[in-house]
């Protein structure tokens, strides 16, 4: 009885001083508070158990595969949300159909062309603060710490997970930006397949920088329709070199 | 902007098309005849004769009754009908109708598409109509009336100088007069001192001039849309501020709500109207993805915009309308959240869709074809259509529009490539799929009956994964062309 006054305090102490650190009114409570992957290595990384949901991500790429990935990441991620997805960008260029088949589905989906980098940034805002989407995504070439901060605090206050997709080029350094995960995300050679002559897609997942401190790198395949990801199958092509492979994924892990 | 409505011809139907017809005053004594038909007008007949005249002309004429009244009735319906081009629209006895085109002419892809647009319209409506758009009402009522061209867009005032005077909408008399000393066309009026006019000709020809120079005010009667819900405020003084204008936003939408919810309705189409103290109006016009009736909205939105109004020496009413509205029930508040309404992103599209143009924000539809960028299509996103793909055939994230082509080298004519070139990059493939063969689809277009494209999905030595495809048309003596038409995620 005593404990569970005194936890009740604390909870309610933890809350005041999380809305004076952020100077606004009573936070939004969020129904979902993380978004697993499902993949045990990547959620024990947050103590959410997954990706935290209120918070911007980044995903980056340095060529058009990897952007074709970066841009299914974040598709993926939203579709395992359960709610409506806005799309911003200046060239909508995503195919719907492709889209569907790593897991989100386009019903839920609503796209805005924007006319210029401001009004993405604009568009992203202005979404966030409205708390009706499940997640919002912008393709910015550019972002500095100024603007993330903003979107940053813009998905805290109305509870949505933003991400942002950028190309850069390969050797530009990563600038100080305020997101709670920063990734890469690249193609690998695909699963070896008897059979057939390609099989499912892989990436080099690699996790950069984030809050809680943890950074990796994982090969993964492609999201199946229901946007999850898998770690590869040690037995699918049945060599021995499969559990060696799986050691370096829990030490990275 | 002006449509004439050249015959008013209500009750003319396809059996009277084809005789000489005409509409004359019968009660009057003179019995001139106002309207003419096509027929009559090929018989040498015009308005203004007399109809003793006109059946000498042509005995075989059928003189229809004058009914003004019921014509005026009609032209009010049909002003009303028109306030889908703009919300500020006023009918002009006899014939014809004014429609305030400020910042609504870029909705229809520009001045000259918005005339095509409403003349279409009309000859849809069976009425044959003259539109012209001049920088005031009096010009475009003269250009309409008096310009050769059944569709005319005026961008300075010496677009006037050859019309007739008569084109100043003054009386049958003056005109007369002015004819007699010489005086014929609008540039013949312009360079005389105009001193010397009232005196002569009274003060209606120096007014109208100056309207149809824009040079003076005229005030137009806004026809307000027939049964809609609509509130009014009257200022004890007038008001001019931003802030007044979104205070009186802010008292119109809660009394509005009110009355769409007790009738269980929600705006779609919402129009606000400053009445300014000298006699101009300014509008707001907005559409709504979703029929809503929470008044945060309304003054939302609308307050975003009250930067367009300008209120001159101040504003003393202002009309809310909601003019097109559709059946809403009362929703529920979502308990779990316990914020209502939250969870429905109507509002946000709104929001967006006057930021950034209704153009621009939009849902996927899938559309039944089997070419790749034909399979998907914008939508409504109030009417989110469920879309659905072939789940079997494995699709891109990226698709480039138009495909790209690229170099490739080819073993054997029937596989995929070995290699490929694309954006100055070498790809070795490694693994490959295909081919999937897509054929034109020759009832869109005829170029597209030999079209044969045959997919291959690839995947380089990194493991980046391309859609490639052959423009495998059967062309005598031509190497096949590839493109690169998708990445895979």
């Amino acid at each position: 009885m005593d404990t569970g006054r005194k936890t009740a305090v604390l909870k309610d102490l933890r809350e005041h001083i999380h809305r004076l650190e952020r100077l606004e009114g009573p936070a939004r409570r969020s129904a979902v508070k993380a978004l697993p992957f499902g993949i045990p290595a990547l959620d024990g990384l947050w103590p959410e158990g997954g990706l935290p949901a209120s918070a911007l991500h980044e995903v980056n790429s340095v060529s058009a595969a990897g952007f074709a990935a970066a841009s299914a990441f974040a598709a993926a991620s939203a579709g395992r949300l359960g709610r409506h997805v806005l799309w911003c960008t200046t060239a909508p260029d995503f195919y719907a159909p492709g889209l569907a088949q790593v897991g989100l589905p386009v019903s839920r989906l609503i796209v805005v062309r924007a006319r210029s980098e401001k009004e993405v940034l604009a568009v992203m805002e202005e979404a966030l603060r409205h708390a009706s989407l499940g997640c919002v995504i912008g393709e910015t070439p550019r972002l500095t710490l100024t603007t993330s901060r903003r979107l940053a605090l813009a998905a805290e206050n109305g509870a949505t997970t933003a991400f942002t997709l950028r190309r850069r080029r390969k050797d530009s350094a990563l600038e100080p930006i305020a997101a709670a995960s920063r990734w890469r995300i690249g193609a690998a050679p695909s699963t070896p397949h008897p059979i057939a002559q390609s099989g499912r897609g892989r990436w080099t997942l690699e996790l950069l920088r984030s809050r809680s401190g943890a950074t990796g790198s994982w090969n993964v395949e492609v999201p199946d329709a229901q946007g999850y990801l898998h770690l590869p199958s040690a037995l699918a092509d049945g060599s021995a070199a499969a559990p060696s492979e799986r050691r370096s994924e829990r030490r990275a892990g | 902007m002006e449509a004439r409505l050249r015959r008013l011809s209500g009750e003319a139907n396809a059996a009277l098309a084809d005789k000489p017809t005409v509409i004359a005053n019968l009660e009057d004594q003179n019995r001139l005849v106002l309207a003419v038909n096509g027929a009559a007008a090929a018989d040498g007949i015009t308005p203004g004769l007399a109809l003793a005249h006109a059946r000498a002309v042509q005995p075989g004429v059928v003189a229809l009754p004058a009914q003004p009244l019921d014509d005026a009735r009609a032209l009010e319906r049909l002003a009303a009908w028109c306030l889908r081009y703009s919300p500020l629209v006023s009918a002009c006895s006899p014939d014809s109708i004014w429609i305030d085109a400020t910042g609504a002419a870029h909705l229809f892809g520009g001045e000259e598409k918005m005339l095509q647009t409403i003349a279409a319209a009309m000859a849809g409506h069976g009425l044959t109509a003259r539109v012209a758009m001049a920088a005031s009402p009096g010009a475009a009522w003269a250009l309409a009336h008096f310009c050769p061209h059944a569709i005319t867009v005026s961008s300075a005032p010496a677009d006037l100088n050859d019309l007739p005077v008569m084109a100043l909408r003054i009386s049958l008399a003056t005109g007369r007069s002015l004819w007699r000393v010489g005086l014929k066309t609008i540039a013949d009026l312009r360079h005389i001192p105009r001193a010397a006019l009232p005196r002569r000709f009274g003060k209606d020809l120096l007014l109208r001039l100056d309207q149809a120079l824009g040079q003076a005010p005229e005030s137009i009667d806004a026809v307000l849309p027939p049964a809609a819900k609509r509130k009014r405020l009257v200022f004890a003084e007038p008001i001019g501020t931003a802030d007044d204008l979104k205070r009186t936003i802010g008292l119109l939408a809660p009394p509005l709500c009110a009355e769409l919810e007790k009738s269980q309705e929600g705006a779609r189409k919402l129009d606000l109207l400053f009445f300014r103290t000298d006699n101009r109006v300014e509008s707001i016009r907005l559409a709504l993805a979703r029929p809503s009736r929470t008044p945060a909205h309304f003054i939302k939105l609308l307050s975003d915009k009250v930067e367009t109004v300008d209120p001159g020496f101040g504003v003393d009413s202002a009309v809310m309308t909601a003019w097109r509205t559709e059946p809403l029930l009362p929703h529920q508040i979502d308990v779990d959240s316990g914020v209502d309404g939250a969870g429905d992103p109507s509002d946000l599209v709104d929001q967006l869709a006057n930021q950034v143009g209704a153009r621009n924000v939009y849902c996927i539809a899938s559309h039944a074809s089997d070419i790749p960028e034909r399979a998907m299509k914008p939508a409504d996103p109030a009417r989110s259509p469920p879309a659905s793909w072939p789940a079997d055939l494995p699709r891109p994230v990226r698709l480039f529009s138009p495909p790209e082509p690229v170099d490739v080298m080819a073993m054997l004519p029937d596989h995929p490539p070995a290699r490929f070139t694309w954006r100055g990059e070498g790809h070795a493939i490694k693994r490959a799929d295909g081919p999937e063969r897509v054929y034109g689809e020759w009832w869109q277009a005829e170029r597209e009956q030999g079209e044969v494209r045959d997919y291959f999905r690839v995947e380089d030595e990194q493991g980046e994964r391309f859609w490639l495809y052959r423009d495998s048309r059967t062309t005598e003596g031509q190497t096949y062309r590839w493109y690169v038409h998708g990445v895979f995620a």
